[in-house]
């Protein structure tokens, strides 16, 4: 996916949940080594978004080959249903591709582990921060 | 959003099987958006100086899911009114829902026991990830993140109790999943952005 490419993409995506609903987090994409990152803007993922986010994500890996990056610095709740989704979503990321989360808040994480899913995504640190981080 | 008036809580009850009397109920309906912005509102009643905050996400976790549930499993159609009412001190916290919807499963009652998840290298098999559940750990999280559930059906009302210490509990309030660092190359190309954000805000 190249940069024009993975601009419009995130053009489209944001316009398109702008129409959907209001209060759905955008999306916003960028490469970053060779990987699609995701940027959800917060601050909620809970399961009156998460079909919403579930559909556009997919969307997203079904139209790229790159890895997925997941990234959840401006979010700072995140429900059950949301799990679930970003489980759903682990599944259609089959080898060699990957999916990773990073930027989980210490209240996310908390949700991961005792879920036990932390066993399950690939969890980084916060990634690189900055305007270039989110709008390339 | 949130409504008053069109629909009354039974105050008598929930003050008689919890101990809420004098609490102030807010009112909603059974539409997942509505939960949000009434579980701030909630919280934000329990919130008080010394009150840490992995307590008040784990209060918000917990009583985001038990709406969740409620709305899913009990509170049909969606015009059924839900109604939040929270009592709070420097010690502890008592939040009740009523709803008017069907009686909860009590299979969801009771707290389950997590269910163990294969190991990650096994879950590169694509049989062991389509057999990942995508849900069902929403009592889990609510019996892990408060102290006492309760609940009782009464006049084909369900008052739903969380009650919860605000005081902090490392063990379970503190629980972190381990981070893992990115690989070499893409840390590197992390560190070049990085640097190149920084360089762009000087100049």
């Amino acid at each position: 996916m190249n940069k024009e490419f993975c601009s419009n993409l995130t053009n489209s995506i944001v316009h398109a949940l702008h129409e959907q609903k209001e209060g759905v987090p955008a999306l916003k994409c960028h490469e970053e080594a060779g990987r699609l990152v995701v940027v959800v803007e917060g601050p909620r993922l809970d399961a009156s978004i998460s079909p919403t986010f579930k559909s556009d994500v997919a969307a997203l890996i079904g139209r790229t080959n790159q890895d997925l990056v997941i990234d959840f610095r401006e979010v700072s709740f995140l429900d059950s249903t949301a799990l679930g989704t970003l489980v759903g979503l682990r599944k259609q990321i089959v080898l060699p591709r990957r999916l990773a989360l990073r930027g989980l808040a210490p209240s996310l994480r908390r949700i991961f582990a005792l879920t036990q899913l932390d066993a399950v995504f690939t969890i980084e640190g916060q990634g690189p921060t900055g305007p270039q981080a989110v709008s390339a | 959003m949130m409504r008053t008036g069109d629909a009354a809580p039974d105050a008598e009850t929930s003050a008689a099987l919890f101990g809420l009397a004098g609490a102030r109920h807010i009112n909603l309906v059974a539409d997942l958006r509505e939960i949000g912005p009434a579980v701030d509102t909630v919280i934000r009643g329990c919130a008080r100086p010394g009150v840490e905050e992995p307590v008040l996400d784990a209060m918000r976790l917990a009583l985001t899911e038990a709406l969740n549930n409620i709305i899913e499993h009990s509170a049909h159609p969606s015009d059924v009114p839900i109604f939040v009412c929270v009592v709070a001190n420097d010690t502890l916290a008592r939040i009740c829902i009523e709803d008017r919807g069907r009686e909860l499963p009590s299979a969801l009652l009771t707290p389950p026991a997590p269910e163990p998840v294969a190991e990650e290298t096994a879950l590169d098999d694509l049989a062991d990830l389509d057999a990942l559940p995508e849900g069902g750990w929403g009592w889990m999280l609510i019996h892990a993140s408060v102290d006492r559930v309760a609940h009782e059906r009464v006049n084909g009302r369900n008052f739903t109790l969380l009650e919860r210490s605000m005081v902090v509990d490392p063990e379970r309030d503190i629980a972190i999943a381990p981070c893992a660092d990115i690989d070499g190359e893409a840390q590197s190309a992390a560190a070049g952005a990085h640097a190149g954000a920084k360089i762009e805000a000087l100049s």
